[in-house]
């Protein structure tokens, strides 16, 4: 099979997930459904990345044509919604500080944050910028800091001085005493008692704040340098939850003109004008889910029943319940609900939070020149269901799920069966293999979700019945012994257009069955190695019925006949082994019969025959004369030899009668081998010489003979023994020849018979419906005369290429005639990557009176069970293979395109 | 005082055993004895022959020959080496002599190994030394013969380290260097977070700086106002507080400050704790800002050397945790990925002394186990060796004196049975400056633990048996008139049976300090005394 390695290895990286492709390189342009920049949202939108850094964010059509892009590899998430790295405006990555001092400006929150630590699982939340605080616990708490979770140490802290951390919250009220011990504590320094920290009380909140920057301008070390860091002009956090909190804190910040923002703002819907007209950002907290909701001393505040309204101007940023980031994605959810566009919601955790923050430039938003950090999610991160699929920091992959993705479908219609669709439902993928189905499916965390969308049709890939896909013109079978299996490879180019044609699957035969039976194998389309794309080396029997309707069976009967005595010394030594089995388990002694094992002296002897001869056979159906040399051994009028020369892989023996001069042979071969046992009829001619004829069936062969030694070669011949030293049956010696007729005599495969001739396809059916083997044919215009025998014993046809005959100038459409009477039929292509037509076959027969759903079936279920794999695929059902068509309509209805083609869940690449 | 030792002892023989032999003979031993117990070798010379000399410094030096005179190494060379008539020779035939290992950070010494107040500047380790720990003993016997004690990790500002020997009754006796080094942590005391940690240290150098600036102000003021006439111009308060600066004198440093004043002036190393990767970047900034880079060390543990550019950029030398393999646990997949810390170190160049283990599994106690693992590791048997000897010397500073054999150095020398990394091979004898300080079959721990080696039952009984011995030995000594003479003279060239038994006594005493039971001979008494 010609495989181009160049195609089949950009194939093999084109199917992998995109993340290879960019892990190491400079750059990628990354595509996807739908982009959220933070600022905007464009749909089909790129976004170029280089160095780490966004260089361009567009609609992908305008970025396209743009030369500078084309040395950049594309990430095509065509299903994706891409939002930056989610900025969490509030976090609790670093634990408040410990220490008692109520008001301390120099506990600073980055030298919590280990920035060499490995915060990947956090990234799962979609964040990748964090702010961190050294606590609302106190008064003045410290300095915190903005950091990214992911990064090389060095870089990965974007402010470590962001803001000072005031709280005007409940927490802050009744700080324990201060103890500070003196040097040298002596009688003469006493260690004092602890001093008492302000605030005590509400009340004494702001009050405490003013008189500590008071004193702190006086003297920079107390408080720990407030007073350095309050005239740094580092803008003021204040935490504030409750309305009066919230108001205190507006007016500290306006009495002390300094730029700042609230941070928790539980009862921010009883004073949001306020906050409005301050234009003071607010960091809002959700509430968490569940416990009891807070009651405060106006009345209980319900989640954001009453959303802040902030105004256009007003900003606003989202932190997560509790400063759990885990939590953040479910903020954004309920955020969405309060939102003109649920799009909206994603600007209160990316750009918003990273304005507040004061890193806009580098986080926050896809534009140009700020950080390549993104998140791309399965669908709009508001939806209950969605998760990221990738975490992208700096331009590389920071993190992506473990588990084996899973792939969800949506689409307008589910197409099950002639008789049963789905509207607006989903298919769920995992491992290849279809989950569920129905109009809601689960969704595993971070699966793909592929919504088809309006007017979507999802029908089961086609099946093309009869093909030889990836063969070359020569490409015969020399016999049942064959495997085509063994030609298949990684899919190349051919079977990469076939598939993107519908074609998902196909029966590979043979070009020609030169002796009238073949093996043939279910192949799909795409896949990367020979065990992805066939399960089972040998998915059907191919045969061929020629002939006068009397002879024509023969070669069938007597291979089916090898392969009843195949399968019967199978079985036999499975009951013999079961019943070894059953003896050893119960601790029987098992007695051994005498091996068989026998040894041939040969003695010297003057006489016409012993001797070695050297034989010639020629004419009949070989093509050049063959010698052999064969050792002979007689005794009396009988004798017995060996073929010496070319040395048989399996024991042969030849034993035959001299009677006078004439010789009667024959060549014992070990059953099944070969289908009859080759005669030798010869005469001696002279001195060391004969001549004679070898038959076997209706072939015959010259022979002729010369005595080359008196002395026969004397042989040690081993007999397959029987049993082994323990007693345990040895299997029969495995036949390639025999091993498809086995498997069709146990039903395991069915029988696919080409019949041409008159009459021989009612023997053919007569013959195997008989032994209830499955048939499927291969009937042309003579099918007319078996409807009712076909529709009796239930056998599947495959479909002329034709789609109409006419006989006595009456025309008749072969599928039509037949699926109208129950017959399962299927199409065929008999072509290579002439498969792709396959479709408008169906597409002739619906023209020709077919329905369209039954045409349908025809190219997907029916074939399947023709071909006996619809336990495995041809339809949309739980446990077969997810080879799934996204179609814009009906495929066998006029204007239908084919979108998409997904082979065992994965796409196939256009 | 040697004089005065044989003085007082020579009454209390009988005059009839006071034949030339046997004087010359106790003598010797006394002399031995005593210079062992004052660690103060008053000229002693002594002679290791025979033995294979690792000197660490350059080659070794097979059948070589150590001379050590007054605890200075006064000659490494081969056998034909010129020895002193009077020194007294010690055959180390089929031993191995190796410098003792240096010990670079051990709060082991200590009664405790921390102060309560997180921030100690003002407190040193010659307060906490206890010379009676086992730990002093145990190293002798594990071949360390230096150790730097310094104060523990639980520290913001830690007290000051000094380089002890861990032989002596006294911490006086022990030191051998006060102020070495002062004790910071960046790593979270206990029950403290990094933020609260790295809050206080800043606030301590705050602190001082501010003290700093009133004395000098004040210092300034003080001189300016005592020849002044009036005519000057007061200075501003910042030139006052430059100039005083100069004019602040050691007496002015109040107990609280001087040590941090002699960090920040350069007299003490500063040794910074680094728990973690993340506490390395503070400690880093912490030395550029104070300029500290020549005298500062890292003493890393956890996953610190994630951080090896930050430090080798930064061309600082740290001292390992004894842990010398790091496990992470892969969040994601759970898979454990192993680092071989040192092999870290040493591929990015960065000089690294090695910690044997303060607690946990026994054989990363013994620091030459910690070493065999280097050399496990993919370390040359030589590099892993220098780095427990002359590499933690040069860490700790002190590599002028101690971590080699080598002339001029102190003559701490181990004598093993074999390669000191071979888990094999033990110390037979330690010298610490030149005196016999260890010897296993002394070893009353060890006769204890083996009570059926052979050597064990052999041993010679205590003192007073010595004589008996002496007199049977019967052997021609030639000087009558030794007991004037310095001991050492007394045999000038057949050392070999004064050697074993003076090798022998050197330890004795040795052996009853370790013990420290009742019942002290009166010359022990005496001889704390001689002190």
């Amino acid at each position: 099979m010609r495989v181009s390695p160049l195609w089949s290895g950009i194939l093999c990286l084109l199917m992998l997930q995109p993340t290879v492709l960019f892990a190491e390189g400079e750059g990628f342009v990354l595509r996807a459904a739908t982009v959220h920049t933070g600022l905007r949202v464009i749909d089909d939108g790129a976004i170029v990345v280089r160095d780490g850094k966004v260089v361009q964010a567009g609609r992908w059509e305008d970025l396209a044509e743009q030369f500078s892009i084309s040395d950049l590899p594309l990430i095509h998430w065509p299903d994706a919604y891409v939002t930056p790295g989610w900025v969490a405006a509030s976090s609790q990555l670093v634990a408040p500080h410990p220490a008692p001092e109520s008001i301390h400006a120099d506990f600073r929150a980055v030298d919590g944050y280990n920035r060499y630590g490995d915060h990947r699982p956090l990234l799962e939340s979609g964040v990748t910028t964090a702010h961190l605080s050294p606590g609302e616990h106190r008064l003045v708490s410290g300095q915190g800091a903005v950091v990214k979770l992911v990064g090389a140490p060095d870089q990965r802290i974007l402010r470590a001085s962001a803001d000072l951390s005031l709280s005007l919250t409940d927490a802050v009220d009744g700080a324990s005493p201060l103890l500070e011990i003196p040097f040298p504590a002596s009688s003469d320094v006493a260690i004092t008692a602890p001093s008492p920290q302000r605030p005590r009380s509400r009340i004494g909140r702001l009050l405490a704040l003013s008189e500590a920057l008071a004193k702190s301008s006086e003297d920079p070390l107390i408080h720990g340098g407030l007073g350095a860091a309050w005239s740094s002009g580092m803008p003021v956090r204040v935490a504030a939850s409750k309305a009066s909190e919230i108001l205190a804190a507006i007016s500290f910040l306006r009495a002390k003109e300094r730029a700042g923002y609230i941070v928790g703002g539980a009862e921010i819907a009883l004073v949001a004008p306020a906050v409005a007209a301050a234009g003071i950002p607010l960091v809002l907290r959700i509430q968490p889910v569940g416990g009891d909701v807070g009651f405060t001393d106006r009345e209980p505040v319900e989640g954001l029943s009453s959303w802040p309204q902030l105004g256009p101007d007003g900003l606003l940023a989202l932190a997560p319940p509790e400063d759990d980031l885990r939590q953040l994605r479910w903020a954004l959810v309920e955020a969405a609900t309060h939102m003109e566009r649920p799009d909206d919601a994603v600007a209160l955790v990316t750009h918003h939070p990273a304005l507040i923050l004061g890193v806009a430039d580098r986080v926050g938003r896809l534009e140009a020149g700020a950080d390549a950090d993104l998140v791309i999610w399965n669908e709009g991160p508001w939806k209950v269901t969605a998760h990221p699929l990738q975490v992208i920091a700096d331009g590389a992959v920071a993190w992506k799920p473990q588990t084996a993705s899973a792939t969800v479908i949506r689409a307008e219609t589910i197409w099950l069966s002639p008789e049963q669709q789905i509207d607006d439902g989903e298919v769920l993928i995992e491992q290849g293999k279809i989950v569920a189905v129905g109009r809601r499916v689960p969704h595993p965390p971070h699966s793909r979700v592929v919504d088809a969308g309006s007017g979507s049709f999802l029908v089961p890939g086609f099946i093309d019945s009869y093909g030889h896909l990836g063969l070359r013109q020569d490409a015969g079978s020399s016999g049942t012994g064959d495997r085509l299996y063994r030609l298949i490879g990684a899919a190349d180019e051919p079977e990469h257009r076939v598939a993107r044609s519908g074609v998902t699957s196909q029966l590979l035969t043979p070009m020609r069955l030169q002796r009238g039976a073949a093996t043939a194998v279910v192949v799909k389309t795409a896949g990367r190695t020979r065990s992805e794309r066939a399960q089972q080396p040998i998915s059907a029997l191919l045969l061929e019925a020629s002939g006068h309707p009397d002879d024509a069976l023969g070669s069938i009967a007597r291979l089916m006949s090898q392969g009843k005595k195949y399968l019967d010394s199978w079985t036999k030594y499975q009951e013999s082994l079961a019943e070894w089995e059953k003896k050893k388990a119960a601790g029987e002694k098992i007695e051994l019969k005498e091996e068989i094992e026998e040894e041939v002296v040969e003695e010297q002897g003057p006489d016409p025959l012993t001797g070695i001869w050297e034989l010639t056979i020629s004419g009949g159906p070989i093509p050049e004369p063959e010698v052999a040399e064969i050792s002979i051994q007689l005794d009396g009028e009988k004798f017995e030899g060996r073929i010496v020369e070319p040395a048989p892989p399996i024991p042969v023996r030849v034993v035959g009668t001299l009677n006078g001069t004439t010789i009667h042979a024959t060549i014992e071969v070990e059953d099944g081998v070969l289908p009859a046992e080759p005669k030798i009829v010869a005469e001696l001619t002279d001195e060391d010489s004969l001549t004679g004829t070898i038959s076997l069936l209706q072939f015959t062969a010259e022979v002729v003979g010369t005595r080359t030694s008196k002395k026969a070669k004397s042989f040690k011949v081993e007999r397959r023994k029987k049993r082994d030293e323990d007693g345990r049956p040895n299997p029969p010696r495995i036949n390639l020849a025999l091993e498809p007729v086995r498997m069709v005599l146990e039903m395991q495969i069915p029988v696919v018979v080409t019949p041409s001739g008159l009459e021989v396809a009612a023997k053919v059916i007569e013959f195997f419906s008989e032994k209830k083997i499955p048939l499927t044919l291969r009937l042309g215009q003579e099918m007319r005369q078996y409807r009712d025998l076909l529709a009796e014993k239930s056998v599947s046809v495959i479909l002329p290429p034709e789609s109409s005959f006419t006989s006595n100038r009456q025309s008749f459409a072969p599928g039509n005639f037949l699926s109208r009477s129950g017959i399962n039929v299927a199409f065929q292509s008999q072509a290579s990557d002439g498969a792709r037509a396959l479709q408008q076959q169906a597409l002739q027969a619906v023209e020709r009176g077919m329905s369209a759903d039954a045409a349908l079936h025809a190219l997907s279920g029916g074939a399947a069970k023709a071909l006996g794999v619809a336990d495995r695929i041809g339809s949309i059902k739980i446990g077969l293979d997810a080879d799934l068509l996204i179609w814009d309509g009906h495929p066998l209805e006029a204007g239908s395109r084919l979108h998409r083609v997904f082979i065992h869940g994965e796409e196939v690449p256009r | 005082m040697m004089s005065r030792i044989s003085g007082s002892k020579e009454p209390m023989l009988p005059k009839k055993l006071m034949t030339p032999c046997l004087l010359v003979s106790l003598v010797a031993t006394l002399l031995l004895l005593f210079s062992a117990h004052t660690a103060q070798a008053a000229e002693s010379k002594i002679a290791l022959t025979g033995g294979t000399v690792m000197t660490v410094s350059g080659e070794s030096i097979t059948g070589g020959v150590v001379l050590i005179e007054n605890g200075i190494i006064m000659a490494v060379g081969a056998a034909d080496t010129e020895i002193p008539y009077d020194a007294m020779e010690v055959d180390c035939t089929g031993m191995i002599l190796a410098p003792g290992f240096v010990d670079p950070h051990s709060s082991d010494g200590l009664d405790i190994p921390n102060e309560n107040l997180p921030s100690a500047p003002f407190v040193d380790v010659f307060d906490a030394l206890d010379p009676s720990r086992f730990f002093f003993e145990d190293s002798l016997r594990n071949g360390v013969t230096s150790i730097h004690v310094i104060q523990g990790n639980n520290c913001v500002v830690g007290g000051v380290s000094r380089i002890v020997h861990p032989i002596g009754l006294t911490p006086h006796e022990m030191s051998r260097q006060a102020g070495v080094a002062l004790k910071l942590s960046t790593t979270p005391r206990r029950g403290y977070g990094r933020m609260r940690q790295l809050a206080e240290l800043r606030e301590v150098f705050q602190e001082y700086d501010r003290w700093r600036e009133n004395l000098a102000e004040s210092r300034y003021e003080q001189e300016a106002g005592k020849d002044d006439d009036d005519d000057q111009e007061p200075l501003s308060p910042e030139e006052s507080r430059l100039k005083g600066q100069e004019l602040i004198r050691d007496e002015d440093l109040d107990d609280q400050h001087r040590h941090l004043a002699q960090l920040i002036d350069g007299r003490l190393g500063a040794w910074i704790y680094c728990g973690s990767a993340s506490d390395v970047a503070p400690a880093l900034a912490l030395v550029a800002e104070r300029e500290w880079k020549d005298r500062a060390v890292l003493v890393l543990g956890g996953d610190s050397h994630l951080a090896i550019d930050e430090i080798d950029e930064a061309g600082l030398h740290v001292v390992l945790d004894s842990d010398l393999i790091y496990r992470k646990r892969d969040p994601l997949t759970g898979e454990v990925e192993e680092t071989f810390i040192p092999g870290v170190y040493r591929r990015a160049g960065v000089r690294f002394a090695i910690q044997p283990s303060r607690s946990g599994a026994m054989p990363e106690r013994f620091i030459g186990y910690q070493a065999a693992r280097l050399v496990r590791s993919g370390l040359t048997p030589a590099e892993a060796l220098r780095i427990v000897t002359l590499g933690a010397a040069e860490i700790c500073g002190i590599d002028d004196r101690y971590g080699s054999i080598e002339v001029g150095k102190i003559g701490n020398i181990v004598m093993w049975t074999g390669d000191p990394l071979d888990l094999n091979s033990w110390v037979q004898k330690v010298f610490i400056e030149g005196i016999l300080a260890y010897d296993r079959e002394k070893d009353a721990r060890l006769q204890r633990l083996f009570p059926e080696v052979p050597e064990a039952v052999e041993a010679p009984a205590p003192l007073e048996d010595e004589g008996d011995v002496g007199e049977s030995e019967e052997k021609v000594v030639p000087a009558v008139e030794a007991p004037e003479k310095p001991a050492g003279e007394a045999p000038p060239k057949d050392g070999e049976p004064l050697k074993e038994k003076s090798s022998e006594k050197g330890d004795a005493p040795a052996d009853q300090r370790s013990e420290t039971s009742g019942g002290d001979a009166p010359k022990d008494r005496s001889l704390a005394g001689g002190q």
